[in-house]
């Protein structure tokens, strides 16, 4: 190994480093040497975990493994890589095994993984009794999962290499390129991300205007410091000077030539300062508007996960708040700090030319400003961002309360709600106090600071003007003069620090919205179906919505085009999770949902969703008219089809009976519908969307049996040509379904036609009867459920 | 039953018995019938650790709810408050070192158990959480947990990192 270390020195190779993560099931060379010191045959191991806790409350490393005739575990401590590499070539500290535990495999029977709070426990059934194996800490109940998985199946003899599938490591969020464990982004695409450097990317389209702009704020400053040269200096030294011995004349005409002088500047520096005003106003507007439609635009790109994950406030703030904090900033801040900052370096330059002296002493004094600002700024930030939390939270308990008026009003909680109202209140005026506490704290004793400057130069100055004649009387009332004038910057760029505080916490967030990869992405070159048919196979489905909580549990369904697939099972079982997966509305974790042969990671998600007609278990309705919520999804569909689509739904007799018909302003500030209405509109709205496939959420959930039925009559007109899948609870829902699936707890149990099920007697048969007598007991005549059997007969 | 109430029934505890069997599981019995094992879940995990605990055998089905494991005998309590212990076990963040963000992810080094630890959180706003007794939970990529038990006590240094994020 040394001599290896020496060569790859000699010839300036660095020696990649060991890699601290491993494919997972395989061990890691370093272990295997250490397994095999102690005489474990490591070669013959089938499948291995890696867990992170030796105990139910400990942490360390420890290995689980097993081949043939046995499983091991092996508790090895692996001494942690120093950050800081003393030298280049030590080899790695060697590790350390603690014990070594080992169980022949003919006394375990079924390995468990179970899940508690933060972490787990493998277990293993013998004989009927369990035994521990060990612990994890809950994020690797996946891996423990596998293992389990892989354990089980070599178990029954059957065959488990299919399941071995190794870890792809880290990959770049952004451009896809490997990253150490643990990390996310490529250091390329990290240091690119300075948020100031991207707020000024936004206006790399208006440069030239921005160029502009820049030059006549420096014209017009510029200008503003000449003021003094003439109204004080000459003034004084030349036209007020005691000892002045030229003529009345001349002393008018010096005066004369004073005061056009300063209104000649005044004047051009007035236009200047228009002109680049003007320019400010035109430019903003376009840019902050562009900022705006780009935060939107991300958003809408964003994928269902990433909205369930945000509370509405936060976002709202985003787009409004955010993007005018942003905006203010540029319309007023930055003209005025480009303006000040030449200012001051103007009267500096100005001062030193005046007198030296004076200026170090002024200069000296106030390094302790500079000193100041920078820990100013850092407090300010933080104050800012904590306001900002304050009224997200203040934005969402509105929106809460306004999307939940109905219920408060019902609990007649309305008093509770003020008070939480209230309180929430008064944390943002809390918040907003100290903001302005502070502010008002720092910035006077900054201006009393300044004030006392001055007295301190001119108290200075006199002693120069009296003692010596390094300086003139007017030039020690310029230099107060200036001083003056440098202050008024000073302050305002202390406090537009702030200012730029506050818009650069508010692009941090816009940009984070702007960042989110969204977790259901196309591929570079979708395929594209030429002729959508709506087969749906699903295989081996799992998925979850949080980390380590599985929601579908290796479900595996199959529909052939045209056909009706009728799913029922317990609330929370996951219905609408498959329905979602389907739309591709989130990715699966593992196993493939395929539609037409294809995976749907491999379909272009425009065209899938264009084919994918969801009618929901919630349904929101846009703001505008009944017809502009029919046709959402088909802007262009004609009257004809709005209304042909509305009867088909069942709705058409109660929309005509609006006085407004399909001009009803619906949605949030419109005219509110009753449940089973706005389910009529929703199918509606699928309908004209024409689908493929067909995905009815408990569609009919809240209709009376009579509307159901008109409903389903048409939908079967409709089926025709078309894949439907219907979730319901009502079983007389689905009495058209060619096959059915019972889904329980994330599988699928029961999967079969009508009859087949009703044979088999089954979850399916149970569920059956028990609604059966149900309605029997509510009084609902036999007659009605022969009637509908021999509505089935008739249409076979 | 009172009309205007709700009432819950509770397993009778001077019936219940907790141990550990050999194999280190927690078993019950009840009247001296024997339940196997049995898993223990609480019903306000911050609030109340060692009130209203639900009972369930190995298939999660309910055996019952037991008011306050206080109502035990000591051996069963005992064994009881183990069971908890190792099931609600949460990794303790004594302390925060560093919190860097880059793109929307949040990297963290802490100390947990006198050992340090980093990890990375993805949506702050939904991966830390307060709960009402000021418990500050994390939630990390992996979906590990955190619990920083209370937030105002912990030392002013960590304290002043986290602060930015709270919401
Ligand atoms: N966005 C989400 N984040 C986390 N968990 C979720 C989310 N949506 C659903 N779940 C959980 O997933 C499980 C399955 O939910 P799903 O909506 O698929 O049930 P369902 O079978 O449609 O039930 P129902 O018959 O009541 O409509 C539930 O336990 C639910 O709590
Ligand atoms: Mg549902």
């Amino acid at each position: 190994m040394k001599i290896i270390n020496k060569v790859l020195f000699k010839l300036h190779i660095k020696k990649p480093p060991r890699p601290n993560f491993s494919p997972s099931g395989i061990l890691p060379g370093h272990i295997k040497e250490v397994l095999q010191e102690n005489e474990l045959n490591t070669d013959s191991i089938i499948y291995s975990l890696k867990t992170d806790m030796t105990g139910a409350e400990a942490f360390g490393d420890c290995y689980i493994m097993f081949d043939e005739k046995g499983l091991y575990i092996a508790e090895i401590e692996e001494p942690e890589i120093p950050k800081k590499k003393k030298k280049k070539n030590t080899p790695p500290p060697k590790p350390v095994l603690h014990k070594l535990t080992a169980l022949p495999i003919n006394e375990i029977d079924e390995i468990f993984a179970e899940q508690y709070l933060a972490t787990g426990q493998l277990t293993y059934k013998y004989n009927e009794e369990y035994f521990s194996l060990g612990y994890f800490s809950i994020g690797l109940l996946s891996k423990a999962d596998s293992f389990k998985k892989i354990f089980n199946i070599f178990k029954q003899g059957k065959d488990y290499n299919q399941y071995i599938t190794g870890d792809k490591g880290s990959m770049c969020q952004k451009c896809g390129a490997p990253v150490p464990p643990g990390m996310h982004f490529c250091k390329d695409c990290v240091s690119k991300n300075s948020t100031i450097k991207r707020l000024f990317s936004f206006f790399g389209d208006v440069k030239w205007k921005m160029v502009f702009i820049i030059v006549f704020i420096l014209f017009s400053n510029a200008l503003n410091l000449l003021i003094p040269q003439f109204s004080t200096q000459k003034l004084y030294d030349e036209v007020l000077n005691p000892g002045n011995t030229l003529g009345y004349d001349a002393l008018l005409k010096g005066l004369f030539t004073v005061v056009l002088s300063m209104a000649a500047i005044k004047i051009f520096n007035q236009l200047f300062t228009l002109v680049y005003q003007y320019l400010v106003a035109g430019m903003l507007p376009n840019v902050i508007y562009s900022i705006k439609i780009k935060i939107f635009k991300a958003m809408q790109r964003l994928s269902v996960g990433f909205y369930t994950h945000k509370q509405t406030g936060s976002l709202m703030e985003r787009v409004t708040r955010d993007s005018n904090n942003i905006y203010w900033f540029f319309v007023d801040g930055f003209p005025y700090l480009i303006g000040s900052a030449i200012t001051v370096i103007g009267i500096i330059v100005i001062m030193f030319a005046t007198s030296v002296k004076l200026t170090l002493i002024t200069l000296l004094a106030s390094t302790v400003i500079f000193v100041c600002y920078p820990l100013f700024h850092k407090l300010f930030k933080k104050m800012h961002h904590k306001v900002w939390v304050q009224h997200s939270k203040l934005t969402s308990k509105v929106s809460d309360n306004i999307n939940g008026h109905r219920i408060i009003k019902a609990f007649s909680k309305e008093d509770d709600e003020l008070n939480a109202f209230t309180k929430i209140s008064d944390k943002v005026r809390d918040a907003e106090v100290t903001v302005a506490n502070a502010e008002n704290t720092v910035f006077p004793i900054l201006s009393i600071f300044i004030y006392l400057l001055g007295a301190l130069v001119l108290g200075y100055g006199g002693v120069l003007c009296i003692t010596t004649d390094e300086l003139t009387i007017g030039q020690l009332l310029t230099f107060v003069v200036y001083l003056q004038m440098i202050q008024s910057p000073i302050d305002f760029l202390s406090w537009v620090l702030n200012w730029w505080a506050r818009c650069v916490d508010s692009a941090q967030r816009v940009f984070e919205i702007m960042d989110t990869e969204p977790d259901v992405k196309d591929i570079e070159n979708p395929v594209i179906l030429e002729s959508f048919r709506g087969e749906i196979e699903i295989n081996e489905l799992q998925f979850e919505y949080e980390p380590a909580h599985p929601i579908i549990k290796n479900l595996s369904l199959k529909i052939g085009e045209g056909e009706m697939l009728g799913i029922v099972g317990k609330t929370g079982a996951g219905k609408t999770t498959i329905s979602n997966l389907i739309a591709r509305l989130y990715d699966p974790k593992e196993g493939v949902v395929k539609i037409d042969g294809y995976d749907v990671k491999e379909l272009s998600s425009k065209q899938l969703r264009k084919n994918i007609g969801i009618v929901s278990q919630d349904i929101f309705l846009f703001m505008g008219t009944i017809a502009d919520n029919i046709r959402y999804a088909r802007p262009d569909a004609t009257n004809d089809e709005v209304i042909a689509a509305a009867k088909a739904a069942s709705a058409h007799s109660f929309i005509s009976k609006l006085p407004d018909g399909y001009e009803t302003w619906v949605g949030s500030g419109g005219q509110d519908l009753s449940g089973g209405e706005r389910q009529r509109i929703s199918i509606a709205r699928t309908i004209i969307q024409n689908p493929k496939i067909l995905i009815l959420d408990e569609a009919t959930a809240a209709m009376d049996t009579e509307t159901e039925r008109n409903i389903q009559n048409s939908i079967s007109e409709l089926k025709s040509g078309r894949t439907t899948i219907a979730i319901a609870h009502r079983l007389s829902t689905l009495r058209d379904a060619d096959k059915l699936a019972v889904i329980d707890d994330g599988e699928c149990i029961e999967f079969g036609t009508f009859d087949e099920l009703m044979e088999k007697k089954g979850a399916y048969y149970k569920l059956f009867k028990l609604q059966e007598e149900a309605l029997k007991f509510i009084g609902i005549e036999q007659a009605d459920e022969e009637d509908e059997k021999e509505e089935k007969e008739n249409e076979r | 039953m009172n009309d205007n109430k709700l009432s819950l029934e509770f397993l009778k505890t001077d019936e219940c018995s907790f141990s550990f069997n050999q194999n280190g599981f927690l078993v019950l019995s009840v009247d001296g019938e024997s339940k196997g094992r049995i898993k223990l879940i609480r019903s306000y995990p911050y609030s109340l650790t060692d009130e209203y605990i639900c009972v369930h055998d190995i298939e999660d089905n309910e055996i019952g709810i037991i008011r306050d494991l206080k109502e035990l005998d000591e051996s069963s309590l005992n064994c009881a408050l183990k069971e908890l212990q190792n099931r609600y076990y949460c990794p303790t963040i004594t302390s925060v070192k560093s919190i860097k963000e880059r793109m929307g992810h949040f990297y963290f080094d802490v100390v947990i158990d006198g050992k340090e630890k980093s990890f990375t959180v993805r949506d702050l706003t939904r991966n830390l959480r307060s709960t009402n007794e000021n418990t500050l939970l994390i939630f990390d990529m992996d979906g590990n947990r955190y619990i920083i038990p209370n937030q105002e006590k912990i030392e002013p240094k960590s304290r002043r990192l986290l602060e930015p994020y709270l919401y």
